[in-house]
């Protein structure tokens, strides 16, 4: 994929309409918005919660726990666990169906914070999504806790 | 919802969710997320986590569906932010519930929740433009 600068990828997609819905139904969220031909609007956090945007990545490309790693770049620890921990979502104006919309994603930052399974490992990624007209659609920042390798763990 | 017809102090919900299996592995299909500790007993329990674990994703979207279902179509949701405080187990049941805590205009702030029965499993916020008044007939 072409870099947008240090730490940073961009990928261009289309809005699928299939897959919103099917998204909308896992959620269990029929909002008649999403259904209707006219209105043609995606689920808001469609998009945010993809771990790709592509077709890939490809099966050996996985970490060892099926997770995309290339999705929140620097977050990733060999040895332990990740789990979501916050996100931040701006919604400039509705996603539409069927759009094609390109996706930069950057590392903004990481940091350490104390809790009593041990020390935490934050990471705050940050995806912007863009239309064809290059104005802003939304943006999302993630931040992923890696945990300690016992976390969780009953004593 | 209009402007007019929201106070601070408003409730939102309840909304209640049961994150099975199986809606949970359709949401790892529709996101394609294949990480195991969403699906796998034996691999959530060799990290050291009881069982497998709802995407936090989900639990978000969860918060999504009550804060427009609440707003009404015409609605905009701007902005929605959310924080893990203890994983939802698969399996458990959640209420997901919200509160009008800012109105400016017409724009809405509310704070959210999804908790078990027992913990507070994720807090959030959001922010909705609701659409204009209806105007008076002249009639």
């Amino acid at each position: 994929v072409p870099s947008g600068g240090a730490g940073s990828q961009s990928v261009r997609f289309r809005v699928d309409e299939l897959a919103a819905r099917r998204f909308a139904q896992a959620v269990g969220d029929l909002n008649p918005r999403y259904f209707d031909e006219a209105a043609g609007i995606a689920p808001p956090t469609f998009i945010t919660s993809q771990t790709s945007w592509e077709p890939g990545p490809l099966e050996e490309d996985l970490r060892y726990d099926g997770v995309n790693t290339a999705r929140f770049p620097g977050a990733f620890t060999p040895g332990r666990t990740v789990l979501g921990g916050s996100q931040e979502i701006e919604l400039v104006r509705p996603v539409l169906i069927g759009e094609e919309l390109e996706v930069t994603v950057q590392a903004v930052e990481t940091y350490e914070r104390e809790s009593a399974a041990g020390r935490l490992l934050l990471s705050v990624i940050e995806a912007r999504f863009t239309d064809t007209e290059g104005k802003l659609v939304t943006v999302v920042r993630d931040t992923v806790i890696s945990t300690p390798p016992a976390f969780g763990r009953e004593a | 919802m209009e402007p007019g017809a929201v106070v601070v102090g408003a409730t939102l919900g309840p909304l209640h969710k049961h994150p099975t299996m199986v809606p949970v592995f359709r949401f790892s299909a529709a996101t394609w997320n294949a990480h195991l500790l969403h699906f796998s007993e034996n691999f959530a329990q060799s990290e050291g986590i009881a069982k497998p674990v709802v995407q936090a994703h989900l639990l978000g979207a969860y918060l999504v569906q009550l804060v427009q279902d609440w707003a009404g179509p015409a609605s905009r949701l701007t902005k929605i932010s959310t924080r893990s405080r203890h994983p939802v187990y698969v399996g458990e049941r959640v209420i997901c519930q919200g509160k009008v805590i800012a109105l400016e205009g017409d724009t809405v702030n509310v704070e959210l929740t999804v908790a078990t029965a027992e913990r507070e499993c994720m807090t959030g916020s959001a922010r909705i433009v609701l659409p204009p008044a209806a105007e008076e007939s002249d009639v």
